[in-house]
């Protein structure tokens, strides 16, 4: 459905963002987080055991030592350096995409971003 | 060297506005957008889709009053259904509401473009901070 045309300006948006000091600093700041084995592995530990976890729930056996668990390895995930700095990062950018979505949605006269990120239909 | 710095961001923000301009101009020509504003004009002007438009949505608000405070009955999604089904007989509203999913869908894709090669999403963080409706 995206044309040539609007997938060369879409492009064109996508360099432009891509070269504003505070996104650059995004990217590199989700590279780190992405190539971290320690996050990686956090990470992965947590979404083995919760999806064992889920089925313990649905069977009654889960422990309040499994639930203790699994909020201690949701919390050192969360508390990592790595993933609070991502985390700025992303809230730094904020405010640089709502100007981008403000412009784009004055043209359009509907809020873009707002339609784009709901899952059912407008609001009657 | 201060000064030279700003200058390039300067540019950089400036040129980042004038691709969003064109970002958005970009977007009025796809047929979605052309599709749906014809549909919202055709039922802006029609009494019988209005009407229809809000004998649904009272059947609508109904069943979700209900759900929040009590009150469902096993017919209630029944009767969701015949009212959806009779709203959609009128061809005005009809396209109306074609329109409108045809053109949300138009701006998922585009966002999962973008927030593809850019490793965020955008709608996502770019929405205003209220909800839905808000």
């Amino acid at each position: 459905m995206i044309d040539t045309q609007l997938q060369y300006i879409a492009d064109d948006f996508i360099r432009s963002l891509q070269a504003i000091p505070e996104v650059i600093e995004y990217l590199n700041s989700l590279n780190k987080y992405e190539s971290d084995e320690e996050i990686s592995g956090l990470t992965k530990r947590y979404y083995t055991l919760s999806s064992a976890f889920q089925k313990k729930q649905y069977e009654g056996t889960l422990t309040q030592h499994e639930i203790t668990e699994l909020r201690e390895l949701a919390s050192k995930i969360q508390n990592n350096p790595l993933n609070l700095n991502l985390a700025e990062k992303q809230n730094a950018i904020k405010s640089i995409l709502q100007e981008c979505n403000t412009t784009i949605s004055n043209e359009i006269s509907m809020d873009f971003a707002k339609l784009a990120a709901q899952t059912s239909g407008f609001c009657n | 060297m201060e000064e030279e710095q700003l200058t390039v961001e300067q540019r950089t923000r400036e040129r980042l506005n004038f691709v969003s301009v064109a970002l958005g101009k970009a977007i009025l020509n796809p047929e979605p957008y052309q599709n749906f504003i014809k549909a919202r004009d055709n039922f802006c002007v029609s009494d019988e889709a209005r009407e229809s438009s809000m004998e649904y949505n009272t059947v609508l608000r109904d069943y979700q009053m209900k759900a929040n405070y009590g009150g469902l009955t096993p017919d209630g999604e029944v009767k969701i259904e015949e009212a959806r089904k009779k709203a959609m007989e009128n061809k005005v509203l009809n396209d109306f509401y074609t329109s409108q999913e045809k053109l949300i869908s138009f701006y998922q894709e585009l966002n999962s473009y973008l927030s593809e090669k850019l490793k965020l999403n955008f709608a996502t963080l770019a929405k205003p901070a209220s909800s839905c409706c808000g």
